[in-house]
């Protein structure tokens, strides 16, 4: 259906999300890091991007804000990976210029739920 | 002196260490990189099965749950670091899942029975996945090992209560905080607090114990899970505690509660000539019980001779709605004001720009 | 009668020979009892890592970093002429996985443009602000900056230049919570190392009073927005001597002396401090240059005599790291500010040492230091010319002799290979082959050659502080984390 990014530097994260979302149909580009991440949304067409808000080297933050300043990603939808209750990351995560958020620890199927809701909101 | 004979056997015995011991650090990087990719090899075959359960629906996890269940203990052992890794990580189904893996392949009843064993390593462990699990009938003997002699584990067993205990649980916790083997307040706050609403009842009767750590940590959990059915309590322990740090969090528990009967004894709390510490945080509480009649007696703090108390007024002013901020631009207006207006006007600016440093704490001990 | 003459020569020359032989023996046991004990404080620091690292799976890190029950913390960041690469470590240090915190910075009276470059970063805006005054400030604070809107915590101070230790002290003037973390402008840290750095706060919260975390070299380290991403050791040799000396003392030493409830030194780059300790104390000396390491022995001092029971610990991860000079004149000058500092510190404090009073600091810590790191220079440049002398006049055999360097060194390149291998076995943060080769070279190289030169360096400090010499900085030129390819110029502080 679409082709998602995700970015982690937790491995079993990655997989998990990975396999789920492949399960919903989706394409799927699995980065390590946020510099990685940043390449691949602009070398490819991706549709929405998943990012761990804390990763070493740039952070999902850093990813999404460079992600707004260039144009031809400005719009590209962002889901942030925050940890729980740290409040003050959705504030910030939201503040960089994310569409959602989904709090670690999280169930797999919400989180492909949210991915396909951002994305048929970006639809409309 | 020593005869030249010696020394050379030393020479020669040192240079055999130095040898010896590049082996050493070179070999335990093969040892430890082979382990490392047997171990991947080994669960590769797994993780794939692993990762559908996670995904799977109810209906569709029995299958692949017996047959993860009936995997040798070898490939168990490879798998247990991801399993339990991931059992931190993920939420709702995918959890359940895991839960009924580990208590399939009688995991749980294992990880009960390490909590006795004889290494530390081990029964911390133990505790640690049973606390993941959510393993309610380990409540009782997690709540022995918050005796143990390791701290780690005590450390380890408390934050698993707090995830699988009950009401009975609490005593034990309180218990902790004090005596030859303790657990740090901290860890049992959280504990306490993430054992839900359902306990507080036993959680209020740490109000009265002798102990006051014990009575700071009861208030402090009460004012974190917003229960509000002891505001008196708390609020009579504000007044009367002999501890000056049992009333400092009681302060801040009833600006977090926001119940009108913590405004008299917040009042009473900030009057001069109390210690500054308590002084300081009850205006703040004054600011967190957002009571507009506090309004008047946080205005007059503007000028304490102690920079604090004031600073933690003038924030709390910004959050009594209108009336505080008037009271603000009253104070900052007064050409006369001396440090009360500097104040003032150091708290609207912040305001104004969008960032009010609200607050400053005082303690950090209990 | 030419008998007669000769006996007072004959005399002296005996008397010298047997002073040399004295001295000899006396260096020959100095040496062999410096590389003991840095031996025991390494066996003591491997107990307490593999202590710790059976722990590491339940040691819930997860937990803390999420439990709004974990104290909060202020980050205080003194900066001088940081505008290159300041943005960049305000980022980093804003973006530690800790549940609340904030980062104060403190610009001491830059010239070059570093508050207008977090200006721009962060969108600061200029507050009217009182500034209290818990601990004395010699510098005026001209501006207190806060970002617009947005839950940033962060402020930004702006004083008149007066030093580190002065900024410093604006910093913990500033700061609202409790418990400060004092950092440098290059610092670079793990995101979990204020975790790592607090957890003795948390477990034991009524006596600890401060923490110091291990500085590692990031020479050489791939940097990566602020993070290190890989733990490299760096390619040249000043590099690789460096990592393994950062091993031995600091990273197992002082675990060592931690343990045996000791530490001195807390390095400035990365250090956790009660709040309230630090004030009553009375926040940081200006005149003094090694202003982080004599926080530490006044807060022995002044907990001691108020009779309080107390903790000082050391976190043994390797969770920070520094820029550590990379051409000989900078160490040089590094080196030499070291030991001035430490002369300093002890001339200062010097009624603690040997002082029943002061418990283990006094009777132990200090008096180790003072023989062991203070005199430690004279007595090795006193060996490298009073040994040869010695075999010159036929005091010492010289075969004996070389057998016995031989066997010192070896003995001193022991101690050094089992910290690089306390370190593969606990830690291993160096992927590579190449770097364990690199530590190896370090190793040997260490003992054989730099230990020497720095011996001259530090010998030269000591004799600035006894004679009082102006206090001069020194320039130092920032790069910026960017561009890691560039050749940065650094004074270091202290480690």
């Amino acid at each position: 259906m679409a082709h998602v990014l995700i970015a982690d530097d937790d491995a079993d994260i990655r997989d998990l999300v990975a396999f789920k979302l492949t399960q919903s149909g989706h394409q799927v580009t699995v980065v390590e890091d946020g510099m990685a991440a940043l390449r691949a949304a602009r070398e490819n067409t991706v549709d929405l991007a998943l990012l761990d808000i804390r990763m070493p080297g740039m952070s999902g933050l850093d990813v999404c804000r460079e992600l707004r300043a260039a144009a031809e990603t400005a719009r590209l939808p962002v889901i942030m990976i925050t940890a729980r209750s740290q409040e003050g990351d959705v504030e910030v995560g939201f503040a960089a210029g994310a569409d959602d958020y989904i709090i670690k620890p999280f169930s797999p199927r919400e989180l492909s739920s949210r991915v396909t809701a951002v994305l048929n909101r970006v639809e409309r | 002196m020593i005869p030249t004979s010696l020394v050379s056997a030393a020479l020669l015995g040192l240079l055999a260490v130095v040898l010896a011991q590049s082996l050493l650090i070179v070999g335990n990087r093969f040892v430890r990189r082979h382990r490392q990719r047997r171990r991947e090899r080994i669960a590769a075959p797994v993780r794939g099965p692993l990762l559908q359960l996670l995904c799977a629906e109810e209906d569709e996890q029995t299958e692949l749950l017996y047959r993860l269940a009936e995997i040798d203990r070898r490939t168990w052992v490879a798998l247990e670091p991801t399993l339990t890794a991931l059992l931190g990580k993920v939420a709702g189904g995918a959890h359940t899942a895991l839960v009924r893996l580990y208590e399939l392949r009688g995991a749980a009843v294992d990880a009960v029975a390490d909590l006795s064993s004889r290494s530390a390593a081990r029964r911390g462990r133990a505790a640690q996945v049973l606390g993941q699990l959510c393993h309610r009938p380990a409540a009782p003997s997690l709540c022995r090992l918050l005796a143990d002699h390791d701290p780690e584990v005590r450390l380890a067993a408390a934050r698993a209560l707090g995830r699988c205990g009950g009401p009975e649980s609490v005593p034990y916790l309180l218990e902790s905080l004090h005596g030859p083997r303790t657990v740090p307040p901290g860890a049992v706050t959280m504990a306490l607090v993430s054992l839900g609403p359902e306990v507080q009842r036993s959680v209020a009767a740490g109000l009265e114990h002798p102990e006051p750590l014990a009575r700071a940590v009861t208030i402090e959990v009460l004012g974190a899970t917003g229960v509000v059915s002891h505001a008196s309590e708390i609020a009579r322990a504000l007044r009367e505690d002999p501890q000056i740090e049992v009333r400092i969090k009681a302060a801040r528990a009833l600006g977090r509660l926001g119940m009108p009967d913590g405004l008299e004894p917040l009042l009473a709390a900030v009057r001069p000539g109390g210690p500054v510490a308590l002084r300081m945080v009850g205006a703040g509480a004054l600011g967190s019980l957002g009571a507009v009649a506090a309004t008047g007696p946080l205005a007059k703090l503007l000028g304490d001779p102690d920079p604090h108390v004031a600073a933690a007024a003038a924030r709390a002013l910004l959050q009594l709605g209108p009336e505080g901020r008037a009271a603000l631009r009253a104070a900052a207006d007064d050409r006369s004001g001396g440090p009360a207006a500097a104040q003032a006007r150091a708290a609207l600016a912040e305001s104004a720009v969008g960032g009010a440093r609200h607050d400053v704490r005082a303690e950090v001990a209990l | 009668m030419s008998m007669a003459a000769g006996e007072p020569w004959a005399s002296l020359l005996g008397a010298a020979h047997t002073l040399i032989t004295v001295c000899d023996s006396a260096v020959i046991v100095y040496f062999v009892a410096i590389n003991t004990s840095y031996l025991v404080l390494i066996l003591i620091a491997l107990g307490e890592f593999v202590r710790t690292l059976r722990r590491a799976p339940f040691a819930g890190h997860d937990e803390a970093a999420t439990s709004p029950f974990t104290p909060p913390v202020s980050v205080i960041m003194p900066a001088h002429n940081e505008a290159a690469g300041i943005v960049e470590a305000v980022r980093a240090m804003l973006l530690l996985s800790y549940p609340e915190f904030e980062v104060v910075v403190v610009d001491d009276g830059s010239t070059d443009g570093t508050l207008d470059a977090l200006r721009d970063a962060f969108d600061l805006a200029e507050v009217e602000y009182v500034v209290p005054d818990d601990v004395p400030v010699r510098g005026r604070v001209t501006s207190v900056r806060l970002p617009r809107g947005g839950p940033v915590r962060l402020v930004v101070a702006r004083k008149d230049n007066g030093g580190k230790a002065d900024a410093l002290n604006v910093g913990i003037n500033l700061a609202r919570y409790p418990l400060l973390c004092m950092v440098d402008a290059d610092s670079i840290l793990d995101s979990q190392a204020l975790l790592a750095v607090v957890k003795p706060f948390c477990d034991d919260p009524l006596r600890v009073v401060a923490s110091g975390g291990v500085v590692g070299l990031a020479n050489g380290c791939t940097v990566v927005a602020g993070r290190v991403a890989e733990a490299r050791v760096p390619p040249d040799l000043l590099g690789r001597v460096q990592v393994v000396e950062y091993l031995r003392a600091f990273l197992l030493g002082r675990t060592g002396w931690s343990k045996l409830g000791s530490l001195l030194i807390i390095a400035g780059a990365f250090g956790l401090f009660r709040k309230d300790a630090v004030v009553a104390a009375g926040g940081m000396d200006p005149d003094c240059i090694g202003e982080d390491a004599e926080l530490v022995i006044r807060l022995h001092k002044h907990m001691r005599e108020q009779g309080r029971d107390y903790r000082i610990v050391f976190v043994a991860e390797p969770i920070s790291w520094s820029e550590a000079p990379s051409n000989l004149k900078v160490l040089a000058r590094q080196r030499r500010r070291w030991h001035r500092g430490l002369t300093e510190i002890l001339l200062k404090h010097r009624r603690m040492i040997g002082n029943p009073r002061y418990g283990r600091i006094g009777l132990l810590a200090l008096p180790f230091y003072v023989v062991f790191e203070l005199l430690a220079p004279l007595v090795e440049l006193a060996g490298l010319v009073l040994v040869p002398l010695g075999v010159l006049i036929g005091a010492v055999n010289a075969d004996f002799l070389w057998r016995f360097l031989f066997a010192a060194y070896a003995y001193a390149i022991v101690v050094s290979m089992v910290s690089v291998g306390v370190e593969e076995y606990a830690f291993h943060r160096f992927t590579r082959w190449r770097d364990v080769w690199g530590a190896l070279v370090g190793v040997v190289v260490e003992n054989i050659g730099y230990r020497q030169l720095t011996a001259w360096w530090r010998l030269r400090g000591m004799w600035d502080a006894l004679r009082r010499a102006p206090q001069v900085w020194g320039a130092m030129t920032r790069a910026g984390f960017d561009s890691p390819g560039q050749v940065k110029e650094s004074g270091g502080d202290r480690v």
